[in-house]
């Protein structure tokens, strides 16, 4: 995996654009400000994933669907307990204890974002990119990315991490967006750019 | 299991050995397997964390890191502890292999989980260690703890009981 310095601001800048949008979609449906930090792209170690994003033995609820279209791959949201309490309030409107309406309100937040991410992203592109509806599983953080990297045949232990971290009013939602593309998406993706 | 024991931990991709009275820890087992050899008169052992069940598609990748093959670091590992007690008595344990997610369809190659597990399991065999115990598959991820005092292994499972193999 080698890109130029010049390629991977490119390929920021498409994750922005396409994060700012979810962003902008989910601060209307629940009438609040949320904004999305600068996003991260780096090649990293399994080590250094869990040494510098998150440690491989944190709980997380991990929300993950398949992107169809031209450019395929995967959308994980990894959100950790505390953090999927306060989605949860965000999207109900007020503190809950029901843990299946908590899970399908964080599974439908996850998927407005996910759509406005890939729409956004798609039309930059001008290619359709939509994404089926996510399966949810508990699990440990390092057991959901190694996974969900291997179920697309991307076996190196340098990976290409793309993420997003969204905020609330100052607070970190400590939500995060990691795009997972199939192997050669992100050289079609700079193609198509023109650099 | 004694709370002052010192604890060893195996990332992905990686074996270590020890000996009582520590313990091996590897953390986040997905599709990943974690393989336990232990000897139980010297009571040594190592643990493993292979991702893939097969090298040969990547020879000619360059530099392979042993340890992540299945068909590789069993028999390097096997090899160490042999180096270190000529005479042992090796046994196995393992845990892993989840399909995370149902993702199967996914990847062209079938569920790697699956195809771990049977790579762990052929390459013992054909090392001739026996297979004592094992808690694979599933769609939930692992976490590992070998206890090198009694080969007494502890597999978590997020939101499950923990469970002794």
């Amino acid at each position: 995996m080698k890109y130029t310095k010049l390629q991977l601001d490119a390929l920021k800048e498409v994750i922005n654009i396409g994060g700012g949008h979810a962003a902008t979609s989910i601060s209307k449906l629940v009438a609040k400000k949320i904004n999305m930090d600068v996003p991260e792209v780096r090649i990293l170690s399994y080590h250094e994933l869990y040494t510098e994003v998150l440690a491989d033995s944190v709980e997380v609820h991990a929300v993950i669907s398949r992107i169809i279209g031209k450019y395929g791959g995967e959308i994980l949201f990894v959100v950790p307990d505390g953090a999927f309490n306060k989605l949860a309030e965000l999207m109900l409107g007020s503190p809950h204890n029901n843990e299946a309406l908590k899970t399908s309100a964080v599974s439908e937040l996850t998927n407005i974002i996910s759509n406005s991410f890939l729409g956004a992203i798609g039309n930059l592109l001008a290619v359709q990119l939509q994404s089926t509806l996510p399966v949810i599983q508990d699990d440990y953080f390092g057991a959901v990315i190694s996974s969900a990297y291997m179920a697309l045949d991307q076996y190196d232990e340098q990976i290409m991490v793309i993420r997003n971290e969204f905020t609330y009013a100052k607070e970190r939602l400590e939500m995060s967006l990691f795009l997972i593309p199939e192997t050669g998406v992100i050289d079609g993706i700079v193609k198509s750019l023109g650099i | 299991m004694d709370q002052n024991q010192s604890e060893i931990k195996v990332s992905i991709a990686e074996y270590k050995f020890a000996k009582a009275p520590s313990r091996l820890i590897t953390v986040g087992l997905g599709s990943c397997v974690g393989t336990f050899i232990y000897d139980e008169q010297a009571k040594i052992g190592g643990l493993s964390h292979i991702m893939l069940p097969d090298s040969r598609p990547f020879v000619d990748r360059g530099l392979l890191n042993t340890a992540k093959f299945a068909d590789l670091a069993l028999p390097e590992m096997v090899a160490g502890l042999r180096r270190r007690v000529p005479e042992a008595n090796l046994k196995a344990k393992i845990a892993g292999g989840a399909n995370m997610f149902n993702f199967s369809t996914l990847s062209e190659n079938g569920d790697v989980g699956q195809r771990n597990v049977r790579a762990v399991e052929e390459t013992l065999s054909a090392l001739k260690i026996p297979l004592i115990a094992e808690h694979v598959g599933g769609k939930s991820g692992r976490t590992m703890i070998a206890d090198l005092n009694d080969f007494k292994t502890m597999v978590r499972v997020v939101n499950c009981k923990i469970v002794y193999i």
